[in-house]
This record gives C-alpha cells, sequence and structure tokens, in this order.
C-alpha cells in the first residue's frame, strides 16, 4: 500500500509579515498543497495522512471548499485528517460539521477512534484536538486492534503541552506507521514514528529542507523516505572574506553566490573575516540582491598586526595591543580590541 | 652632577646619523621677506635681532613649511595665512626648505596661495620626486603635526611672567605631556569617539516596554482565541439563516398551496350548486301537473252508462230493440268507460308512480340543493388561516441573524487585523531582542575598550610621568650645575631638588621655574622623538635668564646632538658661541 504524509502545512498563513516575499509565501503555501494532491494522483498514493494544522487557523466555509476541491483531485485516494493545535475542532465550527466526499475521513473527537478503509484493509486509529494544548498522554493509549491488516496511528503530539509521550511506549504498541504532527521539520524514531516536517517552510528560521514522507508497506514491512517538496528554502550563508575584497567584489560574489544556491530562495547573510581597515561594508547595497532577511556584518579591520605591534611598540597603540594580549580570546574583547584600536589609529591620529 | 650627560652622549653616539636637521631655508614670498635664504649648521644656531626684525616670521615659517597652512579643526581659517601674507608678493606666496633626514637631502617646496596651494617633496639625494608628497613628508616627519610641534620642537618661555602662572603652565604640561607617549595618537578624540559609538548604540536599544515578548504572545493568542470563537458563531448563525430561510420559503408555498386549494374548492362548491339548482330547476314543475278529470268523467260515464244499462235492463227490460239497442249501446258504452274507467286507473297510477318518482327526484334535487348550499356556506368558514405571523416571525428572526452577523463580522474583521498586527508586532519585537542583544554585546565590547584604553593610558602616564622626570631631572641637573638634580611630580605638583631636601616649586624661584620649564620640554622632545630627533627651535627662550644660568644653558644645549636653532633679541647668547651666528 503506498502512502503519503503530511502535516503542519497551515494553510492561510501568511509568513515573515512585513516582508517582500510574505504574500506570495501564502499563496505558495496553498499551491504546494495542491501539487501535493497532483502528486497522489499521478502516483495512485492509496492513502494520503494529514496529521494536524492542515489549517493555521480554524478554517471558513470558504477554506474547506477550497480544500475539498483540492482533495477531489484524487478521489482515488483515502485522505485521513486530524486537526492540530491550531485547527482544533470546537462545537458547532464549520470543519467538524463540513460534509467530506466519500474519500476524505476526519477523526471528530478528542479521544481515540478508528478508521477502518475497506478496500485497503488499513485501520486508522487517531484522534483530533477541541483545544490549541492538551496535556493527557493520550498517544500512550493507543493500541493497534485485529481489524485491518495494516494498522497506523495518526495524530497531532509529541511535545510539551501538546500530547506528550515517552517514545517507547508508542515503539513498544508496534504500529506499522505512526503519522505524527507537530515538528517543524523532519524526524524519525524509532518504531516508524514519523515527523514530516511543515510542508513550506513556515517562517524565518525554518532552515532546512521541508517536504513530506512518501512510503510503502507491504507484507507486514514498510519503507520510507522524505521527499523535499517545498518551492523555496531559507538558508544561513556565511562569507568569509579575505582583507582585500573591495565592496563591489562582495557585492558579485554575493549575487553569484544566491544564483548558485537558488535566487529563490530566502538567506540570512553573515560576513566574517577582514575588511580593508579604510573601507567599512555598507551592507545596504547587499540587501537587496536576493530575498534576504538580514547581513551581518561581523568582518574586522584587515590590519597588520604584527607591524603595527613592531610600529607602535612604544606607545599608546603598542601598549593596547599588548594589554588585549594578555586577555582571553572570546567574542566580546575580539571586538572590543578591534574597537579601540580603530579609535585610536583612524579617529585618533590628526593627519597633516 | 656636572660634565657629560649619559642621556645626551649615548643618544649622540646612536642617533648621530638620524637626526633631522633643517638644512637651508628659502623664504621667497613670505611676509616681508622676498627670496631671503637662511643657511642653518648641524648643532647650535643663533638668530639675533631686535623685536619687530622677522624672528617670528622665520619661526612661522619653518613651521608653515614641515606643517603646510590647513584651516583649523574647528572651521577657523588657519591663524598663519592673513599674518604672513607676502607684503610684496606680485600674487605669490610661497618657500622652499631643505632638509636631512636619515642620512638623505630632502627638498620642500610648498605655495601657501589659498586658491592655488601646491606641494613637492624630491629626495635630492636618489632624485626622486614623490607622487604623495603628504604622506611621504607625514612618513619622514614621523608624523609630526602642531600639537607635537607646538609642544615639542617649538619651544618658547612660558608665556605668563608671574611665577604661580608659569608653575601653573609647567605643571599643565608635564601632566599633558605624559599622557600619551606618541603624540600623534590624540587619546581625546580615539576616548571621544568611542564614547559616540557608545551612546549612539545606547539609543539604538528598544526600550523593554517595547520589546515585551511575553505579553504579546499572550495577546495574540488570546485574539485568535476570539477569533476562533467568532468563526464558529458566524458559522452557526449562518446555518441557522439559511434552514430559516427555507423554512420561510417552504411556508409561503404551503400557504399558497392552502389559498389555492380553498378557492379550487370553493369553485367546485359554486360549481356543485350550480349544477344542483339547475337539474332542481330542470325538474318538472308538479305545478304543471294536470289534474285527472278524464278518470272522474269516465266514472261518471260509466256510472251514467252502467246505471242507464241497469235500468234499462232491469227497469224497463228488454223490451224493444231500441232499447235493446240503448241498452247495448249503453253498456258498450258503460264498457269503454269502464275500460276508460280501468286506462284512466292505469293511466293514473302511471302518473303517480311518476309523480312519485318526479316528487322524489324533486326532494332529492331539492335536498342536493340544500346541500350544496349547505357547503358552500361551510366552505365560507374554512377559510385556511392566515400564516403571514408564522412567516413575519421567521423573517424578524432571519433579520436579526442578518444584523448579528454582521456585527460578528465586524468584530471578526477588526480581530483578524489585530491578530495581523499582533503576528508584525512578534516578529519586530522578535527582531528588536535580537537587535537589543548584539547591540548590548557591541556596548560591552566598547566599554571594554575603553576600560583598556584607560588602563593603558593611566600605566603610560605612569611610566611616562616617571622617565619624563627622570630625564628632566639629567637635564635640570646640568642647567643648574647640579644645584637640583631630583624632580618630581606627584598629585598635580612639582618637586624640585637633591637627594637630601626636595622643594615644592610654588617655593622657587621664576628663574628656577623657567629652568624646569625648559629642562622638561627638552627632555620631553628627546623621550617622544626617540626614532628621528627633532630639532629645537626656542623663541625668546633665554630673556629672562641671568647670565650663569645663560652659559649653564648654552653649554648644555652645544653638547646636545641635536640641531638647535635659538632665535633671539640679544646677542648674548651668540656671544657664548664659538662660531658666528646669522645676525639679522
Amino acid at each position: 500500500m503506498k502512502l503519503i504524509h503530511t502535516a503542519d502545512v497551515h494553510l492561510g498563513l501568511c509568513p515573515d509579515p512585513g516582508y517582500p516575499w510574505s504574500r506570495t509565501r501564502a499563496s505558495e503555501i496553498w499551491d504546494t498543497f495542491r501539487m501535493l494532491l497532483t502528486v497522489c494522483r499521478e502516483q495512485k498514493t492509496d492513502l494520503l495522512l494529514i496529521s494536524g494544522n492542515l489549517f493555521d487557523r480554524q478554517p471558513s466555509l470558504e477554506d474547506l471548499q477550497r480544500v475539498e476541491e483540492i482533495l477531489n483531485l484524487a478521489p482515488q485516494t483515502e485522505v485521513v485528517m486530524t486537526a492540530g493545535s491550531a485547527d482544533y475542532l470546537t462545537p458547532g465550527c464549520p470543519y467538524a460539521d463540513f460534509p467530506w466526499p466519500d474519500h476524505v475521513h476526519l477523526f471528530r473527537t478528542p479521544e481515540l477512534t478508528s478508521i477502518y478503509l475497506e478496500r485497503l484493509d488499513v485501520t486508522v486509529h487517531g484522534m483530533s484536538y477541541d483545544a490549541p494544548t492538551r496535556e493527557d498522554r493520550i498517544f500512550e493509549s493507543a493500541f493497534p486492534d485485529d481489524e485491518g491488516e495494516i494498522q497506523i496511528l495518526a495524530g497531532y503530539g509529541g511535545e510539551p503541552h501538546q500530547a506528550p509521550f515517552a517514545p517507547a511506549q508508542l515503539e513498544e504498541a508496534c504500529f506499522d506507521y505512526a503519522a505524527l504532527g507537530g515538528r517543524k521539520t523532519f524526524a524519525s524514531l524509532p518504531g516508524n514514528l514519523y515527523y514530516p516536517g511543515a510542508l513550506e517552510p513556515l517562517g524565518l528560521g525554518d532552515t532546512g529542507p521541508h517536504g513530506y514522507i512518501a512510503g510503502e508497506i507491504r507484507d507486514g514491512s514498510g519503507s520510507f523516505r522524505f521527499v523535499p517538496f517545498s518551492v523555496r528554502t531559507y538558508e544561513n550563508l556565511k562569507i568569509v572574506l579575505s582583507g582585500d575584497l573591495s565592496q563591489k567584489e562582495l557585492e558579485e560574489k554575493l549575487r553569484a553566490l544566491i544564483r548558485r544556491r537558488g535566487p529563490q530562495n530566502i538567506y540570512r547573510i553573515r560576513l566574517e573575516g577582514r575588511h580593508r581597515p579604510t573601507e567599512p561594508i555598507d551592507t545596504a547595497p547587499l540587501e537587496v540582491l536576493g530575498n534576504i532577511v538580514s547581513v551581518e556584518d561581523r568582518t574586522v579591520p584587515d590590519y597588520d598586526l604584527r607591524r603595527l605591534a613592531d610600529a607602535h611598540k612604544d606607545d599608546v597603540v603598542g601598549m593596547y595591543m599588548a594589554e588585549f594580549a594578555r586577555q582571553k580570546p572570546d567574542a566580546e574583547s575580539r571586538r572590543a580590541f578591534y574597537a579601540g584600536l580603530d579609535a585610536l589609529l583612524r579617529d585618533g591620529r590628526k593627519k597633516m | 652632577m656636572r660634565g657629560a650627560h649619559p642621556l645626551f652622549s649615548a643618544h649622540r653616539l646612536c642617533v648621530e646619523n638620524e637626526i633631522m636637521r633643517i638644512l637651508d631655508i628659502e623664504m621667497q614670498h613670505f611676509g616681508k621677506f622676498v627670496h631671503r635664504t637662511i643657511r642653518f649648521s648641524d648643532g647650535l644656531n643663533v638668530i639675533y635681532g631686535r623685536n619687530e626684525t622677522g624672528k617670528s616670521t622665520i619661526h612661522a615659517f619653518i613651521r608653515c613649511m614641515l606643517l603646510g597652512m590647513k584651516p583649523g579643526e574647528d572651521g577657523t581659517e588657519n591663524r598663519y595665512y592673513d599674518r604672513y601674507f607676502p607684503w610684496q608678493g606680485n600674487g605669490q606666496y610661497d618657500g622652499t626648505l631643505r632638509m636631512a633626514v636619515g642620512g638623505k637631502t630632502y627638498r620642500i617646496e610648498r605655495s601657501f596661495l589659498r586658491q592655488a596651494p601646491s606641494l613637492t617633496v624630491v629626495c635630492e639625494t636618489d632624485g626622486v620626486r614623490y607622487t604623495d608628497p603628504e604622506e611621504k613628508l607625514q612618513d619622514l616627519l614621523d608624523g609630526l603635526n602642531e600639537a607635537s610641534f607646538d609642544n615639542t620642537i617649538g619651544i618658547e618661555q612660558l608665556k605668563s611672567s608671574t611665577q604661580p602662572e608659569m608653575l601653573t603652565q609647567l605643571e599643565r604640561y608635564v601632566s599633558n605631556a605624559g599622557r600619551t607617549k606618541n603624540m600623534h595618537i590624540d587619546m581625546d578624540r580615539a576616548w571621544e569617539r568611542l564614547t559616540e559609538r557608545e551612546e549612539a548604540l545606547q539609543k539604538s536599544i528598544t526600550p523593554p516596554a517595547e520589546a515585551d515578548f511575553a505579553g504579546t504572545q499572550e495577546a495574540l493568542s488570546d485574539r485568535q482565541a476570539e477569533c476562533a470563537q467568532l468563526r464558529v458563531r458566524i458559522y452557526q448563525q449562518e446555518k441557522e439563516q439559511e434552514s430559516l430561510k427555507a423554512k420561510i420559503e417552504l411556508t409561503k408555498r404551503e400557504e399558497q398551496e392552502d389559498q389555492l386549494d380553498y378557492e379550487r374548492s370553493r369553485d367546485d362548491c359554486v360549481r356543485e350548486y350550480e349544477a344542483a339548482r339547475r337539474n332542481f330547476e330542470n325538474a318538472p314543475d308538479p305545478a304543471l301537473r294536470r289534474k285527472n278529470l278524464v278518470t272522474p268523467l269516465f266514472v261518471v260515464l260509466f256510472l251514467m252508462c252502467a246505471g242507464g244499462t241497469s235500468y234499462l235492463y232491469f227497469v224497463v227490460g228488454l223490451t224493444s230493440q231500441t232499447i235493446l239497442y240503448t241498452t247495448a249501446g249503453l253498456a258498450a258504452a258503460a264498457v269503454l268507460c269502464f275500460l276508460g274507467i280501468i286506462a284512466g286507473a292505469a293511466l293514473s297510477s302511471r302518473n303517480k308512480k311518476r309523480y312519485r318518482a318526479e316528487d322524489a327526484l324533486r326532494a332529492r334535487l331539492e335536498a342536493q340543493l340544500k346541500e350544496s348550499a349547505d357547503r358552500y356556506e361551510n366552505w365560507k368558514t374554512r377559510q385556511p388561516e392566515s400564516r403571514a405571523a408564522e412567516i413575519e416571525q421567521m423573517e424578524n428572526r432571519v433579520k436579526e441573524l442578518e444584523q448579528a452577523i454582521s456585527v460578528d463580522r465586524t468584530s471578526l474583521d477588526a480581530d483578524e487585523k489585530a491578530c495581523e498586527e499582533l503576528s508584525a508586532a512578534l516578529q519586530t519585537r522578535r527582531e528588536n531582542a535580537s537587535a537589543n542583544a548584539a547591540a548590548q554585546a557591541e556596548i560591552a565590547s566598547v566599554r571594554l575598550a575603553k576600560e583598556t584604553l584607560d588602563k593603558v593610558s593611566a600605566r603610560v602616564k605612569e611610566t611616562f610621568g616617571s622617565r619624563l622626570c627622570q630625564e628632566a631631572a639629567l637635564v635640570l641637573s646640568d642647567l643648574t650645575r647640579g644645584r637640583y638634580d631630583r624632580l618630581r611630580f606627584e598629585e598635580n605638583r612639582i618637586y624640585a631638588g637633591t637627594d637630601e631636601s626636595m622643594k615644592e616649586a610654588s617655593q622657587l624661584s621664576g628663574g628656577t621655574i623657567e629652568q624646569i620649564y625648559l629642562a622638561v620640554r627638552i627632555a620631553a622632545s628627546r623621550l617622544l622623538w626617540q626614532k628621528t630627533p627633532m630639532p629645537f627651535i626656542f623663541d625668546d627662550v633665554f630673556a629672562r635668564y641671568d647670565d650663569e644660568r645663560l652659559a649653564a644653558a648654552m653649554e648644555l644645549l652645544k653638547k646636545a646632538g641635536h640641531q638647535v636653532i635659538i632665535f633671539s633679541c640679544t646677542s648674548r647668547e651668540d656671544s657664548l658661541l664659538e662660531t658666528p651666528a646669522e645676525k639679522q
């Protein structure tokens, strides 16, 4: 049986408010979900598991209709969904009320229940949230039954205040697959416990690949793999400058780097190394070379410290430098060293 | 201690080749001078002349040739420019200075004109003209600037003539001289810059109230919960609305149908009534029934005939044929009448039957008529109840819901907007928090830099200060021929004396203070210009010296390894030299 597992899609979220790519990201989240269903159709996936937080918040009727239309793109795929900490079900809410088509199944109660899919001979055990948090260790009372040949557990949790559980207990329960949700990036635990991570990265700091889990369960054993699927990723780039890189050369280097790593991705840049002593780096023109969150300049001026120490061995500068040689070389004293040195050499020197 | 100074002779040995000496100057257009050349020798030079003969002009010339005539740092014009603008310049304002540094000869050519300043530096030894004269000159002069020139090279006498003020100036000099060994580097400025940076960073820190993260997070969660509730409520209300609207439709339709039924049955009634009435009216009218007079007639006739016959037969008897025939006829007639009676009776009974049937029919029709009349009456009372009230109630409820939904939607919009804003604020706060952290780290670094600078500079001051006093003491000893050979600077006070007794400077004479000043100046120069010992330029320093002191000073200077240029009003210094000096 072929399955695809996703969670934490957060349809409706507008990531990184205030940044230029914010609205685009919001529609990309919908588009990628739609593409996932296209994959289900084309690959003839038997079962799609969505373990929580499909929506970023309780969905409206329009949201549900939109999702219904997307799920109908693959009517041959059985879809099993649970509600998570963000799109939890409250009495009378549209999500619980909605008349899903036959191939879509939603767990509607916070207690564990099971859904038997006859065509696939699969039983899925699961529950949905009815509040943003839950402290009960519901997963620890989940066990397979003898109805379906394949036994799957689905649900959102495993973090503090969100249905925590002891992984060993869940491993002992011996489900063929545990489709969990609630972590931002892919993780797997022993006993076929899997978190697919968010389908699309949800904001700054969500670095690394994002996608879904594809797997197959056949004759009692399963193989599962992570499939990167997101349109963009967030990355942290570090550029180490040698002391003679000019501002223009740096801009060119960054431009080329972004081109190579993917101009669609969103970057946080850190500059390290040395810059020319009289030409501090201007980060403003760097920030428009791509989707850049920030450029942090950690470079220091490229003083030839040995020559300086020599030239100033008898004066304040020399003594200042010697004083720092005595101190421990941590980040703070390094910054202090250059700050004082700069002040003495550049600002202190009165030119003729 | 008398005799050779270890300080000077040692220096002499090792720096002979390296001292900087001014070889000659040519004042082409400067002040009152036009194309005036003065040559200097390696050792002592005395230029004497009365006041106003141009000594300060020459001093200024040397200064301006070495340092240039840049406008002051606070934006004021260079104070020399106007003062020494050539009297007869022909629009020129320039000069040349030749010096020896590090064993090589250099020529400096300058034009001071504001609109066309220029500088040329040439190494005559190597035959090189420098493309970057400013930098080369800086290099040659070891970074000499106005401050260090005035503080070390150009030595004037103490400006004030009163002893306390002289002392103050002396104390200030000693205090400042010790602050940085290398006077190129202005500690104050460096310190200021660091402080500026610290303040700018401090300003960039968002105050904690604005950086409150947890509060915003909580507010956001609350709002989100509100939004969720509102959404559910709106959904429920819309559901109710829809079902009500459907019910209203249904009720309206039912009402319509009921009304139609009612009217249809009315029509039926009317039709029935009409039909019944028509039938009734078409029924044969009993009034039209003829009374049956025939049978009674026949009865009478029969009776007559029968009577007649019987009379004739019985009474009269059949006596004659006529009577026979009459009797027969009467009998026949009687029979006929009898037949007629029977026929009439039959007819009459048939009629009776008919009339009975007709009556029954009539009765039935009448009954039917009555019935349909009744039904009509009935119908009138069975008017369907108006459901308008029910419908109105439902429609009111729909309107109510509409209102409620609209209010809720507005609230939801506002809440959603608030959520967006809170989300953005959260983001900003997160960024502020990290920016703040970075700024705090920077501030810590800057403070550490300042602390270190302070520590180092204090140490320099200490060591330099004490070294200065040591060296100055040596010079002083020579100047005073051993009367004072110890110098101490403590808590801004100067003490001079010998091993046995030290006196506070305030107790010393003005003349002695001047000597101390000279000693300190010379010692400072020696300590600061160790790499490239600079010439001393004394501007009317010894005017107040008495002869003895003057002799001591001249002797000292003669033995110094530096070039010395003395400007003086008198020829006293000159007479103490062996070589003749320039006379103005």
